[in-house]
């Protein structure tokens, strides 16, 4: 929230820019359906593919919108800092969330919102959740060698690759829309669930 | 539906194509970017509107009585920096504080100073100018945590050797802030200004004490002759505030 709009917003309005922008997207989140596992692992069986167009759409909306704002003035880009890229690390990271994602049925965002409406399996999901950043971070000094390892710092794609971020942009603009394209055609194919 | 669709699916192609066609992006994160030299101040540095908001901002300076507190308490999350040459250093400086002449606040050696983010800098001088300055040069290294003495030891001493008197029909207050003033002129051992300041006698104006202390000054701190006296009125000090 930090860079956005210094002149008109001061720091002291973060926290609750923060809870109310929680509140939204939480709302967002159990009103388009996240709160159903069944909806959420329909990604991976082919039946329902709200998911990834959701995801995808907040994505490209998100990083129009940042350039856009960039473009402008309104918010400092340099000081966003993302998560810095370490490549393995992140792939092993990104498959043990993926298993837990498809047995579980929710991810931890929307596994609180499914505990907002009452659901026990929530329940039990954050509960797993809560084991599970205990155990890790117990166990952190195992795996910190790896946890380190091939760090390329905090760098975006197109920094990487030294391609334009807004051509970068268009093109995942235009990934994402054959993206929908194609899931649609594979939902008309894969037989319709009841849910 | 399929219309609608067809439309959504056109928005963000069309505003990403958009923006990637726009002219001017001098502004933007990618000339920024493109500018190598300027990358490590990009992302170390402070941004100059940043800096402009800072620089007007009070917060950025300590007030003498703040700084009376730290070093009667002498707490260790402040250290005192004093960016006058080495001569008037040696002369009179504020218990505690270490000296790097502002001419050299950059060098290698003392960057480990501004390293570590368990305290905060207090940078004085005689006034605030030169210290505003390093303020400046420092802030624009990336370094934080810093603060400046506001009105520099001219202010401080003069604060200290003769506060100003509160009129009688002042809130209490006033009163405890005077007598703290005074129980910290104590403490601190302030010598003659004549003997540090350039022309003191006439920048501490009215100066009604005239104690005999010699140039060494370091000793008469330390020997503290009121010491018995303070913690009682500092005490009460606090309690006005």
């Amino acid at each position: 929230m930090g860079p956005l709009i210094p002149e008109i917003l001061s720091d002291q309005w973060n926290n609750i820019i923060a809870i109310l922008m929680g509140i939204a997207f939480g709302f967002v989140l159990e009103s388009s359906g996240f709160s159903s596992s069944r909806k959420l692992v329909g990604v991976f069986y082919g039946y329902d593919f709200a998911v990834l167009r959701v995801f995808f759409t907040a994505a490209i909306t998100a990083s129009i919108g940042l350039l856009f704002m960039d473009y402008f003035g309104w918010v400092d880009m340099a000081a966003l800092d993302g998560l810095p890229a370490r490549v393995w690390p992140i792939i092993v990271g990104g498959i043990i969330m993926g298993m837990g994602f498809v047995t579980g049925g929710f991810c931890p965002g929307t596994c609180v919102t499914a505990i907002g409406i009452g659901k026990l399996d929530g329940y039990v999901f954050f509960g797993g959740i809560i084991l599970g950043v205990f155990v890790f971070s117990e166990m952190f000094p195992l795996f910190e060698n790896f946890y380190n390892s091939s760090n390329l710092g905090d760098v975006t794609v197109s920094e990487y690759f030294n391609i334009s971020p807004y051509w970068f942009t268009v093109g995942i603009s235009i990934i994402a829309i054959i993206a929908f394209y194609v899931t649609l055609q594979i939902r008309k194919r894969v037989k319709s669930v009841e849910y | 539906m399929k219309k609608r669709y067809i439309f959504l699916a056109l928005v963000p192609i069309v505003l990403s194509v958009l923006l990637a066609v726009l002219p001017d992006k001098s502004n933007s994160i990618d000339a920024k970017r493109n500018q190598k030299d300027l990358k490590s101040a990009i992302y170390t540095g402070v941004t100059p509107n940043n800096l402009l908001l800072e620089s007007v901002n009070s917060d950025r300076f300590m007030q003498p009585d703040e700084l009376a507190k730290v070093i009667l308490g002498q707490d260790p999350s402040y250290l005192l920096l004093d960016l006058r040459d080495s001569v008037q250093y040696g002369k009179f400086t504020l218990p505690g504080a270490i000296n790097i002449p502002y001419q050299k606040i950059l060098t290698e050696e003392n960057q480990a100073i501004f390293d570590s983010e368990a305290y905060k800098v207090v940078l004085f001088s005689n006034g605030t100018i030169v210290s505003d300055q390093v303020w400046m040069v420092l802030r624009r290294a990336g370094i934080k945590n810093l603060k400046v003495l506001n009105g520099g030891l001219n202010q401080f001493y003069q604060l200290y050797l003769n506060p100003p008197k509160p009129a009688e029909t002042d809130p209490q207050e006033a009163f405890e802030n005077y007598s703290f003033r005074k129980a910290v002129g104590a403490h601190l051992g302030l010598p003659n200004p004549d003997e540090f300041i350039p022309g003191g006698a006439a920048a501490v104006q009215g100066s009604t004490i005239s104690t005999g202390t010699k140039p060494t000054v370091k000793a008469a701190v330390k020997a503290a002759p009121a010491k018995v006296v303070v913690p009682k009125k500092a005490e009460s000090g606090d309690e006005g505030c």
